[in-house]
This record gives structure tokens, C-alpha cells and sequence, in this order.
């Protein structure tokens, strides 16, 4: 779909002005042919009759006009009009035409308004056919062209059978009276059948379609069925004469088919307001969303608007290879699977896609309202999903950064526990066997040696511990955030008191940022703030950790707390989430506060 | 006392092993991961069965969950694990289960023959074993001010030995006490410091562990 192009300017050049004006004038000249010869015509006998005539294919030419000029792309627009032409061909056939051009090109095209008509129906709004509309359609035009109009033309000869007043038919090889009904008969035998497959299809495709497109077309495929069951009519009564005529009761049918075709214009017309309502809907909504409307508010208008609660809306991002939604996330290109995407594309740019409902925007033309309408609410939206997809990325790679350092920290731990710890109790032993081998009788120097050598072993065991467990706690990826924090209160240098944290375990990142935060609240900030205490109360709310960590009689203006402050921030905000400081209800207290977001 | 220890360290595992038999223990069997831990304690039902808390495949706490196996399934094999975690957590969940018949020392304890084969003695006779580490550390971790400031220096003395398992008996023998002297201190400090005095001696422990890790 194309963006913000005027709709007069699709009207290109003067070639295409002087078609569609030589389309108009067509049905004035067939229609005053009728009159200057009506005995043998079917719009000519009275004023109703011309005038209803003119209005179907009037109707018919003028709605496709209306729709080539909303929406260039598709060939909808140029299938009613040659549908509202092919109306007028059945008056030229008529014997005093005078011309035997015109009454040649009468004979041979008489009976091709149906399928014409048919074809155009069958293909509003897109302009596109199923392959099972084509196959029924390329039937009706062989046995409406080719049975009913050339094939019959060639063995017809008006002087010799029977029609005086007629003009010549320049397309006659041979006059063969029975040919020429045989082919009539068959073209009349064929027409019962197409005329109601065309039909079927045409409700067929009426049921099938989703809601919003069937509301839209029904009154053009309605139209149809009703002009095909009465063309079905005219072939029944002309079953038993074995060929089509122009008598009273044909005469009915026809007004009835010219009623039907106007239903058909006017439905064309009707789908157009249909639009124009939608499209000022949603520009109320749109205007409803304000100067800055939330991220996915856009997304929920048109869902709204188009009755598809579904629907997504995409952008691209300008290397293209991926899409986000207005929020900055990557969209999962699962989530179009057997969904429609229709891209809306300025400049030849996809500026984003719409994700829905098969079928719902089969109707470009909608399409293109609904883009005209939310035009600068989706330009808004795109900007700001392609700056949020450029922060999150920043906050992935700041997230990737934290687990990589911390997965770093808890092999180091594991390392020193199982390698150097282990190695060096395993020391210790082989010291203390080596002791027990020294004899009855040893030299007190050389016990003393190996005791002082254990002794300092045991130290270095000790201080090694320490240092892994500083590193990453492993009773933390153990057994979670609150044995973590009951074992940091163990390991503390001032009392912690825990009024509570959650049992429950979170995704690693998320223990981790908060085991930190209060290592570094009960450690070095405190140390560094002189604090006396630390009270903790984490709580797990809906889609929340939310951490207070109060340090008593401490002084937080610090800069030692401020350094160690900026650590903690970008852990947590490595998570999405925050951190600040408060002042506490104490006058020497200050007050840590974080939420990290977690799913519950 | 038949012994089995499990640890996936070899040298660890048969040093330990040596050194216990220099000292007169039976190590009956040596292994180096659960399953064949819980097979040997089935066949050979050792009085004591010494366990690395870490071990194949996870290197996490397979240690505790087959010490809570063998105390489940028998009863009459004592256990005592080798941790290097100072967190009292891990012991709780081992005293918890079974408080009877069970021990829980750091890993450099197997060089400090004497602190072994004691622990192994008392785990035999279905005392429980709690590090004095561990204990010292909770005993004197940071506190906000509570009852435990009120004890004296003996009774604080008193108190830790009991967390680290030890009965009346041991105690007095350790302190050099009367047992009567030493009945007196336990029943001052548990007045003091708010708890029920119960008779029984494992519910005494936990209940001490208990309000050291809280308090």
C-alpha cells in the first residue's frame, strides 16, 4: 500500500481521461440506438427502460471509476467499468441498427455482459480471483463469446434466414439455419449451467470472507447473484426456443438485471463510506491517544477499529533483519504463522506490517484508509519502537555482560573450592601421615616444622574459603536468595536483621543482583557509611522484587557509598530495573531501595 | 568402629583411610561416589559412614542426600559429613532430618586425627556433631542487643558445647565440671535466654542451634 498519494493524480494523463469519458459516451450512443430502433431492443421501448439501463451501466462504470481512483493498484476498478460497457453490448444486436458493423459486433458480443459482470464481482475488492472463480469464469466467457456470439455468427446469414430488415453480417462464411440454432441451443443449455456455478461461487465467497471485508462486499456480491439467477431466468425461458429474444417477458428480466446492477454500483459506493466511517473512527481514537500515547495504544486502536483482537503491529528495523513491536521487543517470527502480514510501505519502504486475521484486509483500499488515518501515530510509534529496540539492546548487552562476569565468578568459586581447597586439605593429610612415619624418637625441630607447616595450612584453607565465598556464595546458586542472605548474616561484620525475604527461588540474574545489593549494603557501604545495622525486607509483589535495605546511624553522602551505589545500579538496571537512595525515618539513617522486575 | 568413607578425592579418601587405621579403626571400604556409598553401607553395614558433602555427577549436595538416605534406611550406621561450607544451613539440614547419629565437620578436620575419631565415637553412640567452628561463629556472630548478652563467660562456653552436640557428661568432662555444676549452667541458660528446658538431649540441641541461627 502506498502512503499520502492524492487520489485525482492516479487518474494518469489524458489517455486514460478520454477512456473513461469514451466509456460514458459508449453507453449514451448504445442507449440511443436502442431508442431510434425499439422493436428490437431492450432499452428503447420506453423511457423507464432507457433510463434504468443507463443508470445500471452508468452505476457500473462510475463505481469503477471511483474505485481506480481510491487505489490504483489492483484491476478491480477496471473490471466494473468494462462490466457497466459490456451492459450495453446486448443493444446492439439489435436488426434496425442500420450498421453492419455495429450489428456484427452485436451479434458476437451480445451475451457477454454476465460473465463480465460476474468477473467483476467475483474479484471486488482485490481484483484477484481464486483459481476455482477463474476456471468457472473462462467457461462462461467460451460459452457466452464463443457458443452464443462467434461461433453462430459464422453460419448466420440474416437475408436468407428470415430477418429482411437486418443489416449484413460481415462475419458470415455460410448460412446454415440448423448450425446456427444447434449452437444457439447448446450456448443456451451451457448458460443455465454457468450462470448458476457463478452464482454459488459468488456466495460461496461471500460466506467465506471474514467479517469486516464480508460486511464491506456483501452488497456487491448480493447484487451479483441477484443479476446471475435472473440471466440464469432468461436462459430457462429461452430453452424451449432455443435461443435468447427480446420479447415482454425478457424485457422484465432485463429491468430486473439493470435493478441488480445498480445494487452492485451502489454497493461499490457504499463500501467506500464504509471506509471513510472507519477511517474517521480510528482517526478519533488516534486523536484519543494523545501527544504521547503508550507504547502498544496504536496496536489497540487498530485492533479496535478493524475487529481483529489479534492483530499486531511490526516494525522493521533498519537492518532489516528483524522486527520489534512498539514496546522495542523483538517480534517472533512464530507469531506469524498462518496469520496475514500486509505491509504498509511509503516510498517503496516498509515502514511497518500489520500481523491479522486471513482475509481482513483483503480490501487494499481499506488497507489504505486505515493507514492514511493513523499515519502520524505510526510514524510517532515507529520511531519509538526502533529507539526502545536500541535500548534494550544496550540493556541486553549490559544484562550479558553481568551473567558473564557472574558465571565467571562462580566457576572461579568452584575452582578454588574442588581444585586448591581440596589440594590443600589433601596437604594437610599427607603432612599429617608423614608426622606419624617420624618414628619413635624424632628430632623436636622437625615436629615442630611440620605442626607449623600444618598450622599455616590451616590458615591458608580458611582465608581460601573466605575468598571463594566472597567470590560467589555457592549455598546462593544452591539453595537460593533467603539461605544466601541467612548465611551472609553468619559471615557479617554488623548485625543484619531480615524482617523478610522471599523462600521462593528466582531466575539467577535476579538472585544474584539482589544477594549483591545486600552484600554490598551490609559490606563495604556499610563499612564505608559507618553504619551500625542493617535492616532487610525484600518482597516479591505481583511482577516485582522490591528491595529496602536500611542502613542505621550511617552516613550516606559518602563518596566511598556513592562509588559503590553505581556498581549496584548497573546490576540492577542490567535487569530493568532501579535503584535509588532515600533518607531513612531516623536522622541517621539512609534508606537503599530497588525493584528489579521478575515474572511471578 | 568399621568405617566406610566416601569421597571423590583419592588421595583425600585413602589418606583419611591410613590415617584412621593407624589410630584403630576398621575402614572396611573406600568409594568415590553415592550409589556405591549406599551399595557398601547395604553390604557392609559399618558403624560410621564418612561422607565428602560434594560429589559426582553435580558436585552440589550429594553428600547430604546420602547421609539422609543411610539414616532413613539404616539406622544403625551413623553419619558424618565432610563440608567445606562454614554456613550452619547445610547442617541444620542434616541435624533436622535425623538429629541422632549424625555429624557434620569441615573437610580439613580429617588431618586432625584426634577431633575425628572423637566426633566418630560420639556419632557412633548416637550423639549429633557440629563442627566448633561453625558453632564459634554462630555464637558470636553480629547480634542487635538480646538475652544472649546477658550470659556469662562460662555460660557462653556451656552453650556452644552443647550446640556442638556434646552431652552433660562430655561437657563437664571437657570443662572440668562437676555434672552437677554443669546441670546448673544449662538450666541457666535456658531460662535466660527464654527456651523450654527439655530433658531430651537431641530436642536440646536443635533448640539451641535454632536460636543461635535466629537471634
Amino acid at each position: 500500500m502506498t502512503l499520502g498519494a492524492k487520489p485525482l493524480s492516479r487518474l494518469a494523463g489524458p489517455t486514460q481521461l478520454a477512456m473513461w469519458l469514451a466509456a460514458f459516451a459508449f453507453g449514451l450512443l448504445s442507449l440511443a440506438l436502442a431508442r431510434s430502433s425499439p422493436a428490437g431492443s431492450l432499452g428503447g421501448r420506453s423511457w423507464l427502460s432507457t433510463l434504468a439501463g443507463l443508470a445500471a451501466g452508468w452505476g457500473l462504470i462510475g463505481a469503477g471509476l471511483h474505485v481506480r481512483m481510491r487505489r490504483p493498484v489492483g484491476a478491480s476498478g477496471y473490471l466494473l467499468a468494462a462490466a457497466g460497457v459490456g451492459w450495453f453490448f446486448v443493444e446492439w444486436v439489435n436488426p434496425g441498427i442500420g450498421s453492419s458493423l455495429a450489428f456484427t459486433f452485436g451479434l458476437v458480443a451480445h451475451a457477454m455482459a454476465p460473465p463480465m459482470v460476474a468477473h467483476a464481482v467475483l474479484a471486488y475488492p482485490s481484483g484477484s480471483l481464486r483459481p476455482l472463480d477463474r476456471i468457472a469464469l473462462l467457461g462462461a466467457y467460451v460459452g457466452a463469446g464463443l457458443v452464443l456470439g462467434l461461433l453462430p455468427a459464422l453460419f448466420f446469414d440474416p437475408h436468407l434466414q428470415a430477418c429482411h430488415l437486418c443489416p449484413d453480417n460481415l462475419l458470415a462464411i455460410r448460412s446454415d439455419e440448423g448450425v446456427f440454432q444447434a449452437l444457439n441451443r447448446w450456448g443456451v443449455w451451457l448458460g443455465l449451467v454457468w450462470t448458476i456455478v457463478l452464482a454459488a461461487l459468488a456466495v460461496r465467497r461471500l460466506v467465506r470472507s471474514s467479517p469486516p471485508l464480508r460486511r464491506m462486499a456483501a452488497p456487491v456480491l448480493l447484487g451479483g447473484v441477484v443479476y446471475l439467477l435472473l440471466v440464469w431466468a432468461v436462459f430457462l425461458h429461452g430453452l424451449p426456443r432455443g435461443g435468447l429474444s427480446s420479447d415482454p417477458f425478457e424485457q422484465r428480466l432485463w429491468l430486473g438485471q439493470a435493478g441488480a446492477l445498480f445494487v452492485v454500483a451502489g454497493g461499490v459506493a457504499w463500501s467506500w463510506v464504509r471506509a471513510r466511517r472507519t477511517r474517521s473512527a480510528m482517526a478519533r481514537l488516534v486523536v484519543d491517544l494523545g501527544e504521547s500515547p503508550s507504547p502498544g495504544a496504536l496496536r489497540d486502536v487498530l485492533a479496535r477499529a478493524l475487529e481483529d483482537s489479534g492483530l499486531e503491529v511490526a516494525y522493521p528495523l533498519v537492518e532489516r533483519e528483524r522486527y520489534v513491536d512498539a514496546r522495542g521487543i523483538t517480534v517472533d517470527s512464530a507469531a506469524f504463522e498462518g496469520r496475514t502480514v500486509t505491509p504498509l510501505v511509503r516510498a517503496d519502504e516498509t515502514v511497518a506490517v500489520l500481523v491479522h486475521r486471513p482475509g481482513l484486509l483483503d480490501d487494499p483500499g481499506l488497507v489504505e484508509e486505515v493507514v492514511s488515518a493513523v499515519r502520524i501515530a505510526l510514524d510517532n510509534e515507529r520511531l519509538q519502537a526502533e529507539v526502545r529496540a536500541q535500548l534494550e539492546g544496550l540493556r541486553a548487552s549490559r544484562s550479558r555482560i553481568v551473567e558473564t562476569g557472574d558465571a565467571e565468578r562462580r566457576r572461579l568459586e568452584r575452582d578454588l573450592h574442588d581444585g586448591a581447597q581440596q589440594r590443600l586439605v589433601g596437604l594437610s593429610l599427607a603432612l599429617r601421615l608423614a608426622r606419624a612415619q617420624l618414628g619413635p624418637d624424632p628430632t623436636p625441630t622437625l615436629v615442630s616444622g611440620v605442626d607449623q607447616a600444618d598450622a599455616e595450612l590451616r590458615l591458608a584453607i580458611d582465608a581460601l574459603r573466605e575468598l571463594a565465598h566472597g567470590i560467589f556464595p555457592a549455598v546462593l546458586s544452591d539453595e537460593g536468595l533467603a539461605a544466601a542472605v541467612e548465611a551472609l548474616a553468619e559471615h557479617s561484620t554488623i548485625p543484619i536483621l531480615a524482617i523478610a525475604v522471599p523462600e521462593e527461588r528466582f531466575p539467577g540474574p535476579i538472585e544474584a543482583a539482589a544477594y549483591f545489593l545486600i552484600a554490598e549494603a551490609s559490606g563495604p557501604i556499610a563499612g564505608a557509611s559507618g553504619a551500625t545495622g542493617v535492616t532487610l525486607n525484600v518482597r516479591h509483589d505481583r511482577d516485582k522484587l522490591r528491595m529496602t535495605v536500611t542502613e542505621s546511624g550511617a552516613d550516606g553522602a559518602k563518596p566511598e557509598v556513592r562509588a559503590a551505589l553505581v556498581d549496584l545500579e548497573d546490576r540492577v538496571g542490567a535487569l530493568d530495573g532501579r535503584l535509588w537512595v532515600e533518607h531513612g525515618h531516623g536522622k541517621e539513617d539512609f534508606v537503599i531501595r530497588a525493584e528489579i522486575p521478575c515474572e511471578s | 568402629m568399621r568405617i566406610v568413607i566416601a569421597d571423590d578425592a583419592m588421595l583425600i579418601r585413602e589418606g583419611t583411610a591410613r590415617l584412621l587405621e593407624d589410630v584403630g579403626f576398621d575402614v572396611v571400604d573406600t568409594v568415590d561416589d553415592a550409589q556405591k556409598l549406599l551399595r557398601a553401607v547395604a553390604a557392609r553395614r559399618p558403624d560410621v559412614a564418612i561422607i565428602d558433602i560434594k560429589m559426582p555427577p553435580t558436585q552440589t549436595d550429594e553428600g547430604l542426600l546420602a547421609a539422609e538416605e543411610i539414616r532413613r534406611h539404616h539406622p544403625s550406621t551413623g553419619v558424618l559429613v565432610l563440608s567445606q561450607y562454614l554456613e550452619s544451613r547445610y547442617a541444620m539440614r542434616l541435624l533436622e532430618q535425623h538429629p541422632e547419629g549424625v555429624g557434620y565437620l569441615l573437610k580439613e578436620r580429617v588431618s586432625d586425627v584426634a577431633i575425628l575419631a572423637d566426633a566418630l565415637r560420639r556419632i557412633s553412640e548416637g550423639e549429633c556433631v557440629l563442627d566448633p567452628t561453625i558453632v564459634a561463629r554462630l555464637v558470636s556472630r553480629p547480634r542487635q542487643k538480646g538475652p544472649l548478652e546477658e550470659l556469662t563467660g562460662r555460660e557462653r562456653e556451656v552453650l556452644a558445647l552443647i550446640a556442638e552436640g556434646h552431652s552433660n557428661h562430655g561437657i563437664s568432662q571437657k570443662l572440668v565440671l562437676s555434672p552437677k555444676t554443669v546441670e546448673a549452667h544449662v538450666s541457666h541458660i535456658f531460662t535466660k535466654l527464654g527456651l523450654v528446658e527439655t530433658l531430651d538431649y537431641h530436642r536440646r540441641v536443635l533448640a539451641v542451634l535454632t536460636f543461635l541461627r535466629s537471634a
